[in-house]
């Protein structure tokens, strides 16, 4: 410890010190006359502060209570973070419903570039379009597959699911995509349940 | 008013799911406390029930996003820290006199007087250090809170409270030397 206990003393002072360190600290201030007058100064400065006298009050604690209640909001802001996950929670319909637009919507343009290819109707520019190289975006997985990527990694699960028939129809395949989206669709159900069970008020809040 | 620890977390609680009356009691326990918060950190008399009525609209306002890692008191006396500093921002510090003391007659004018201009250049000391500082002086000196409660509070390490405190008293001992020889 310093010959002083200077860096002790405000916190001793405030009780903040631990027992075995206000003790050392009250041991020294009992032999040293520098130590306790500085200690004195900080009784006074409290003593002085002190002399502030309360803020008289405008209104009668009960008028207070009354005139806070009156400028409530009748609905109040949520935080950031929660109203962006209401917000994602939302979304999710609205994203599988575009998810499911694109694809189909995919699928019927391909079948009917496909077609009007076949019946060679709409001459070179069809057949260039078709043939039109795609872009290869998807990242790599080394890890699992180093010569896959992403998409043709998918390629390769699609092609690779048994497959079951039903009078010419291809059930497994078929019923693939509606499964999963059936699967996403009730995970958001249960997700959106669970938010309704831990706060009820959920709706109330804008 | 002073309330249990359980009593006010149920209050907390319903507060948060949009209980009025619960937050009316929230505001009747803890009134005092605010409104000394807000008159010692802005100085401002007139203004200062104004300041806490705010603080008490935007503590409803985030109530939902209030998790119970610190005492209540503490998540409030925040916001009316911040209210409060954010109102003298707005306007420059004015004592109101009316506010600052009332004199006492027994005391006679004179000594009336002379208490008020001592109670208006403590509370000039008061403005005259910087925020931070003040903040922490204020709630210990005002309010008793303990270091971990003003770290909890301003949301500083207790290492800071301790630094800032030192800083607020030794600028207060040089602005009011003359005042603390005569104690």
């Amino acid at each position: 410890m310093n010959p002083h206990v200077t860096n002790y003393l405000h916190a001793y002072y405030d009780g903040e010190l631990q027992p075995r360190r206000q003790q050392q600290v009250a041991a020294h201030l009992a032999e040293c006359q520098a130590c306790r007058q500085a200690l004195a100064q900080l009784g006074s400065l409290s003593a002085v502060l002190a002399e502030i006298p309360a803020h008289p009050a405008k209104t009668r604690p009960e008028q207070f209570v009354a005139q806070v209640g009156l400028r409530l909001p009748r609905t109040r802001s949520m935080p950031l973070w929660p109203r962006v996950g209401k917000l994602a929670l939302h979304l999710v319909p609205a994203v599988l419903f575009l998810a499911v637009a694109f694809i189909k919507s995919t699928a019927v343009t391909n079948n009917l570039l496909a077609s009007i290819g076949l019946l060679d109707l709409g001459g070179e520019s069809v057949s260039a379009l078709l043939l039109e190289p795609q872009l290869d975006f998807s990242p790599s997985l080394p890890a699992i597959f180093p010569d896959l990527g992403i998409i043709e990694f998918g390629d390769y699960l699609w092609n690779n699911i048994a497959s079951y028939s039903f009078f010419g129809i291809d059930l497994t395949h078929s019923l693939v995509f509606p499964l999963v989206l059936g699967g996403l669709a009730f995970a958001w159900m249960v997700i959106w349940w669970l938010a309704q069970k831990n706060n009820p008020n959920l709706d109330n809040l804008s | 008013m002073m309330i249990a620890a359980a009593d006010e977390r149920e209050l907390v609680v319903r507060a948060q799911q949009g209980e009025r009356q619960a937050f009316s009691d929230l505001v009747s326990t803890y009134r005092q406390g605010v409104i000394r918060v807000v008159y010692n950190i802005c100085g401002d008399g007139y203004q200062a029930e104004d300041i806490a009525q705010e603080a008490f609209i935007r503590a409803w306002q985030k109530l939902p996003g209030y998790r119970p890692k610190a005492s209540f008191r503490s998540w409030l006396y925040r916001i009316a820290t911040n209210a409060a500093l954010d109102a003298q921002r707005k306007a420059k510090p004015t004592i109101d006199l009316d506010t600052v003391q009332v004199a006492d007659p027994s005391k006679g004018l004179e000594a009336g007087l002379v208490h008020r201009q001592r109670a208006e250049r403590i509370q000039q000391a008061i403005l005259a250090l910087p925020a931070a500082s003040r903040s922490v002086l204020v709630l210990r000196e005002y309010e008793n809170l303990s270091y971990q409660e003003i770290s909890d509070t301003l949301e500083i390490p207790v290492g800071t409270v301790m630094s800032r405190l030192n800083y607020a008293r030794s600028k207060m001992r040089e602005s009011l030397a003359d005042m603390l020889e005569a104690v």
